[in-house]
């Protein structure tokens, strides 16, 4: 198992200001390189008791399967980036589900302060002989004025293992937020609807790449809720479905002020027979001085296209694959080069390895 | 290689779009070292002519033979045709997002040799800083162009056809790539060194000032009218419309 794959790299040349290193339930590494405070939630709980209280669950209701979370501090990590401080490198996580039928249950807590600019970087998967198991990860993260914050994420599982992250996020007046999504997996479900709160002119961006492979089901999207006037949004969304895979790509973009700005965009490509996706775009507005758009489509790899690239003496093969990999590559905003390069290698191996799926 | 190799032979052909008989009957021998013009109103087949030669999948052969080097390519793939020496300039490139100008021109390079010949053509273009853009994503029409061109000498086809090289294209970046393509088609040597063959599509004809054609066709209905000298040709067009091509169609 190599953890690059999901962005994950502890060797030297990997510049960075901490690590957060989760098997199961144990924290395996945890390093704290910088100015940037990398603590357990647990520690973060008996350091700052007032700050977790009033943070925890502030943002996601703590119903349902998330009611076991209420009970017991699970494991996972407080990262805080002090106001005003530019991160030079990123955090970088990983959560492992090492045991075969594990559940994970991980509950994080990010704060970026006023002014601050941040880069995080998770990868989640599991061991390489893992099939089933449970992740259920609840993320909150509030991005300060006039911060920012870059958080990328990148999965890879197993076919049985069942994937429900909640994320939600504030950001504060003239903060901004960029999520980055990015999976090339076969796996039973990945079920994730991060939102997004926005306040006056604040921005927020989430891209993802999803390539489902194998019986894979994927019901993933992001929310946007324009509170603040000026506030602005983008959702951009690209999906390759294979395989007997399913696919719901969804968006909603709700504007609640004025002078806000909405845009989703959900490209879907099919490359078998079998596969199903579903693009579901959503837009309310409660104001009228509001811009909200959106497109969706969906449909096989253009002929012309692989034609014009068989015309250079390009097999059809390479062409698909190359086309593929194209529309997956993400608008990888604000990202370190080596998790660039991962990612890239990560599409590569995939492609290489779908074989007959195209 | 002798001159009066013929590289393309086309005979009797037919080619249907859709279940639309768009060419018939049409006949071209191309040799090597030769430069073919082809004139004629939109919707006349030219480039019908070029994507079957090619062998893009909208155009049907549903009969006749398309001969290359000696040998028919109506079995082959597109992909086969463009590995014998068959290069096509399209009209309306694609735009293919993800990959960039750069990676693709060295994908394409037959060598690395070839790929720095390239690099250093890109810069006479003054296209360097599109080189890693996604290619053909958002270029202008002649932007589209030089791209085009920079791919097809990447591949170094032993025929290359140019569907509307300069349509879109303002009249400096026109005299870039025509002393390319004339470069490439080796026009500046003597008849008997000239390796490279050519089918050009142009309406404008300002493509002629930089590379000189050897035969003229002007296409109606898709067959070809006449056939002969491309600069008389191109000036009875200029003078009297297709009027006169029409005519002698309508005799044949």
């Amino acid at each position: 198992m190599d953890l690059r794959r999901v962005g994950f790299d502890l060797s030297p040349s990997r510049k960075r200001e901490g690590s957060f290193f989760v098997e199961d339930h144990s924290i395996s590494l945890l390093e704290r390189l910088g100015e940037v405070e990398v603590m357990s939630l647990g520690e973060a709980q008996e350091r700052y008791p007032e700050l977790v209280e009033r943070l925890r669950f502030s943002l996601i209701r703590p119903e349902g399967e998330l009611a076991k979370f209420k009970e017991v501090t699970p494991t996972g990590y407080f990262i805080r980036v002090p106001a005003g401080v530019k991160m030079s490198f990123p955090v970088q996580s990983c959560y492992v589900v090492k045991t075969e039928g594990f559940e994970q249950r991980v509950h994080n807590l990010i704060i970026v302060e006023e002014g601050a600019s941040a880069q995080i970087i998770t990868g989640c998967t599991r061991g390489s002989h893992v099939l089933a198991g449970l992740h259920i990860g609840v993320t909150e993260i509030f991005v300060g004025k006039n911060a920012s914050l870059t958080y990328t994420m990148v999965h890879e599982w197993g076919k049985e293992m069942e994937i429900t992250p909640k994320t939600a996020v504030r950001v504060e007046e003239g903060g901004k937020y960029i999520s980055n999504y990015f999976a090339v997996t076969e796996v039973k479900r990945v079920i994730a609807y991060p939102r997004a709160f926005l306040s006056r002119r604040a921005f927020a961006g989430f891209y993802s790449s999803i390539y489902a492979k194998g019986l894979s089901f994927f019901d993933t999207g992001a929310a946007l809720i324009l509170e603040g006037d000026g506030a602005r949004g983008e959702i951009v969304s690209r999906v390759v479905a294979g395989d007997g895979s399913k696919v719901i790509s969804r968006g909603l973009i709700e504007a609640r002020s004025g002078s806000t700005r909405g845009h989703m965009e959900c490209n879907a490509i099919m490359i078998s027979d079998s596969s199903c996706v579903q693009a579901i775009p959503e837009l309310t507005s409660y104001h009228p001085d509001v811009e909200l758009s959106h497109e969706a489509a969906v449909g096989k790899i253009a002929q012309e296209e692989i034609e014009y690239l068989m015309s250079r003496g390009v097999s059809e093969e390479a062409a698909k694959s190359l086309i593929v990999k194209g529309f997956l590559t993400p608008r990888l905003e604000n990202l370190t080069p080596e998790l660039e390069e991962a990612v890239l290698n990560t599409i590569e191996e995939a492609l290489r390895t779908a074989g007959s799926g195209m | 290689m002798r001159r009066e190799e013929i590289v393309l032979e086309i005979k009797d052909l037919a080619v249907k779009v859709d279940d639309r008989l768009v060419l018939e009957g049409l006949n071209l021998s191309v040799r090597r070292g030769e430069v073919h013009v082809i004139f004629g109103q939109n919707g006349s087949g030219k480039s019908t002519l070029l994507g079957a030669i090619m062998g893009l999948s909208r155009y049907r052969v549903t009969e006749g033979d398309i001969l290359f080097l000696g040998s028919s390519v109506l079995g082959l793939s597109i992909h086969e045709r463009a590995r014998l020496g068959i290069g096509l300039a399209f009209q309306s490139p694609r735009a293919v997002r993800g990959v960039s100008l750069r990676s693709f021109l060295k994908l394409v390079a037959k060598d690395s040799e070839a790929f720095e010949g390239v690099m250093e053509l890109a810069s006479e273009f003054n296209f360097h800083q599109h080189l890693d853009r996604d290619l053909n994503v958002g270029f202008s029409g002649g932007e589209m162009k030089k791209s085009e061109v920079l791919q097809l000498i990447a591949q170094d086809p032993t025929l290359l056809m140019l569907d509307e090289p300069e349509s879109g294209v303002d009249f400096e970046n026109i005299a870039l790539l025509g002393e390319a393509l004339r470069r490439f088609l080796e026009r500046e040597k003597p008849f008997h060194q000239r390796t490279k063959s050519a089918i050009l599509i142009t309406h404008s004809g300002h493509i002629l000032d930089y590379v000189t054609a050897d035969v003229g066709h002007v296409m109606v209905k898709g067959r070809f009218a006449c056939s002969g000298n491309p600069y008389d040709i191109f000036r009875r067009i200029r003078e009297k419309g297709y009027a006169e091509c029409v005519e002698c169609y309508l005799c044949l």
